[in-house]
């Protein structure tokens, strides 16, 4: 149980990570993403 | 925006169904220098995906283990063991081979991607080590992580509604990506915590810092971004010191 914890704990962080990117491919700035991100946090 | 609120209200909820709030001076202080330590490193991190390889930049910036090691050996005269040594040396090694990337086309040109690691870097390790010296000092890290939350969300407000009449061309998806992050970020924590209670950490550690993977991967997949080879060297470099030094 705790591997499948820990895989999605992998899967999360390397996703969250993984949509900065996709900010920075189609949006100009990345304050929009943060003050997302942090509403959501 | 009402689904927002909840998700929003959702950690605060936490904090009250713990029955974990408490307010004093070194709780304050504690909350809001983490909170610039990590606004300013979330900040910039996301600034340098812009200039840089998107895998690098979130594996470097994690990096930041390796000053949490050496504080606790210097600060909590902790022993430094081999391994952790050899993660050092590998983390320094590959970071200091970047400016000597050979290739023109895939190297990093822009040298502010430095600037905002390094900043990332330290800010982010103010963070981690912070709640670390929160914990030894017998504070409650539940109200420093809130707020500490809750500066960056008050900054980023501000900034998002002064900047409303600049930003009128950009799309609305922003704030949506943000907030996809964002609550993959909570589900990362509580999926950390869960394994943690049940699991030995010096497996659930490594596979959990190792997300510059998955960055690396899609960015790859998805964007066509490359590493040149002495990029590549530098991530396995990289992973495999925050691997070792997380074991």
């Amino acid at each position: 149980m705790w591997l499948i914890f820990a895989i999605l704990c992998f899967l999360f962080n390397g996703m969250s990570a993984f949509f900065f990117k996709i900010n920075s491919m189609k949006e100009g700035t990345s304050e929009r993403l943060l003050f997302g991100f942090y509403l959501a946090g | 925006m009402d689904s927002i609120l909840l998700v929003k209200l959702g950690s605060g909820l936490y904090l009250w169904y713990t029955q974990s709030w408490q307010w004093n001076w070194q709780i304050l202080a504690a909350g809001c220098i983490i909170g610039l330590a990590t606004t300013l490193g979330n900040l910039l991190y996301s600034k340098a995906i812009y200039i840089g390889p998107a895998g690098l930049t979130a594996t470097v910036t994690h990096s930041h283990v390796i000053l949490i090691v050496l504080m606790s050996v210097f600060l909590y005269s902790e022993n430094l063991n081999w391994l952790e040594a050899i993660a050092i040396l590998f983390i320094i090694f590959a970071v200091l081979l970047l400016p000597f990337d050979p290739n023109q086309k895939l190297r990093i040109q822009d040298k502010r991607w430095y600037l905002f690691v390094g900043v990332t870097f330290i800010g982010f390790f103010i963070r981690n080590g912070g709640l670390k010296i929160t914990e030894e000092m017998h504070l409650n890290n539940n109200p420093i992580i809130f707020i500490s939350y809750l500066f960056g969300l008050v900054w980023f407000s501000t900034s998002f509604f002064f900047n409303l009449h600049i930003q009128k061309n950009h799309t609305e998806k922003g704030i949506s990506y943000g907030l996809v992050a964002g609550i993959l970020s909570f589900g990362m924590m509580q999926t950390l915590a869960a394994a943690l209670m049940i699991g030995p950490a010096s497996i659930i550690s490594p596979i959990a810092s190792a997300n510059g993977l998955i960055v690396a991967i899609l960015s790859y997949l998805i964007y066509k971004e490359k590493f040149s080879k002495f990029q590549f060297v530098s991530f396995l470099l990289v992973l495999t010191g925050i691997a070792l030094i997380n074991t």
